[in-house]
């Protein structure tokens, strides 16, 4: 049978509380859910009566602590709305573990700063070091011509030999120093032209019993220029001429190639 | 309303006790609350924790577990934001039933004793709004009032209420608490709460509603 309304009534106390049998509790969840407005209201106001019972107590400040774990559990959920929160100006209610995460984050984009700047200032002080090196070897290399020149203008027996442009090049020329004491000859070529690919010229030694010995190879610049110093064997016995020919990469033992640039040796 | 308020600054005084924000305030937080501020939720655990924390270690006897449930309702009040209906209560009502409810399974679980339904998601399902003069007592200036009201309440039914109600006996624990019939406990409780609504009214605001009748 169903309950009637002035039965629901009666029993809304002690369905609030609890206090009703399973099947006094299903009665009354079924007239409420009914539709029956009366009684829904009855039921809200019975709510709403008992929720004064909060105001007969004296009101006790809870632990301090309290509201930071509530405010922890909230924005643990992750639904906030970013900006209402801005806009309130919540900024300590941020989630600690975003806070945690952004604290990482930036922890490894420093360490990974510091790992790259470390990096890239090794590499800097190791291509610095190469730069001193090829520096150091440039004013080696500086300081042995200097002085080269230096015993060339000094020398007491100085030779030149003056070399000419033959037919494969007519306009190009050249000079040698010969310092007898020193022994070495300083070559040095004008007008030339590049040498074809894979080839570059080569200096020889011709003795007076037509002896071809290899001096050394060379290369020339935009100009045409180029220089070479060698040292003339002792026991070379007496020279003939001074030629240039044009070898492979690496020069030749005998000549193979045409003659560049051909000089008598007086 | 300006005599209204001066009526409850005055009872506000005369007892001792903070007095309530209007509930328009407390409208506009859960408005800001259901759109994702969580300012609007520190807001109200500001005003109303004391409170709610006093009723919750009334209920289960303990204040370090009373700190869990005030935890737990503002948690529950805060993923439910979107929930309540200003229509079916005021919102401290839907507070402090929230705060009740979750205290007493707190204190019944820890009894053994089956909890109770979610006395707020009742509220809810129950379905009308709440237009009787207890809701619209508690929709504001005019809370503290009900302070006074509960004073005035005769010994046996507030006693009997507050056992029921705050300490979560049942109906036979209390008679047998306060050595009276079960069904004298019955009626009693239920003259109480209307008793207190009566008391509650405002004379010539609160008109009695048909189902108080």
């Amino acid at each position: 049978m169903p309950m009637t309304c002035e039965q629901c009534r009666e029993l809304l106390p002690a369905f609030l509380s609890g206090d009703l049998s399973p099947a006094e509790q299903e009665a009354v969840n079924i007239h409420l859910a009914g539709g029956c407005p009366g009684c829904a209201g009855a039921f809200v106001e019975e709510q709403a009566t008992v929720a004064l019972l909060g105001f007969s107590l004296d009101p006790i400040p809870p632990p301090p602590l309290a509201k930071a774990r509530l405010m922890e559990r909230v924005t643990a959920g992750g639904d906030l709305n970013v900006a209402a929160r801005e806009t309130a100006g919540a900024s300590d209610a941020r989630k600690p573990a975003e806070r945690g995460r952004w604290l990482r984050a930036l922890a490894v984009a420093a360490l990974v700063a510091l790992v790259i700047g470390a990096g890239y200032h090794l590499l800097e002080r190791r291509r610095s070091q190469q730069r001193i090196v090829a520096l150091q070897r440039v004013i080696e290399d500086r300081d042995t011509r200097l002085a080269q020149l230096q015993s060339l203008v000094t020398t007491g027996q100085l030779s030149l030999i003056a070399l000419d442009g033959s037919k494969p090049q007519p306009n190009a020329s050249g000079r040698v120093f010969w310092d007898k004491d020193s022994g070495r000859w300083h070559v040095f070529v004008f007008d030339m032209q590049p040498p074809p690919p894979g080839r570059e010229y080569e200096l020889w030694f011709i003795t007076a019993d037509q002896k071809k010995v290899p001096a050394g190879t060379f290369g020339v610049d935009a100009r045409g220029r180029g220089e070479l110093v060698v040292q003339v064997p002792a026991d070379l016995g007496p020279l003939a001429l001074a030629a240039v020919t044009d070898e492979p990469v690496g020069g030749s033992p005998q000549p193979t190639g045409a003659i560049q640039l051909v000089g008598e040796v007086k | 309303m300006a005599t209204e308020l001066l009526l409850y600054e005055a009872v506000a005084q005369e007892i001792g006790k903070p007095s309530a924000p209007p509930s328009s305030e407390d409208l506009v937080l859960f408005n800001s609350m259901a759109a994702g501020d969580v300012a609007a939720l520190e807001t109200l655990y500001n005003r109303y924790s004391p409170m709610v924390f006093a009723l919750c270690a009334r209920v289960v006897g303990d204040k370090t577990e009373a700190e869990d449930v005030l935890i737990d309702v503002f948690s529950q009040i805060w993923t439910r934001r979107t929930q309540f209906d200003p229509a079916r209560g005021a919102p401290l009502t839907y507070i402090l039933t929230i705060a009740r409810s979750r205290a007493l399974d707190r204190r019944r679980s820890r009894r053994g004793r089956p909890v109770l339904d979610d006395a707020a998601a009742a509220s809810s399902a129950a379905g009308a709004p709440s237009d009787g003069p207890v809701g619209r007592l508690l929709a504001g200036e005019d809370a503290l009032r009900v302070r006074a009201a509960l004073a005035q309440l005769d010994e046996g039914p507030r006693r009997a209420i507050e056992l029921s109600f705050l300490e979560g006996l049942t109906h036979a624990q209390i008679a047998e608490k306060l050595d009276r019939p079960l069904g004298t406990i019955k009626t009693i409780i239920r003259q109480g709460l209307i008793r207190l609504r009566e008391l509650v009214r405002i004379p010539g605001r609160d008109a009695p509603d048909a189902h108080d009748m």
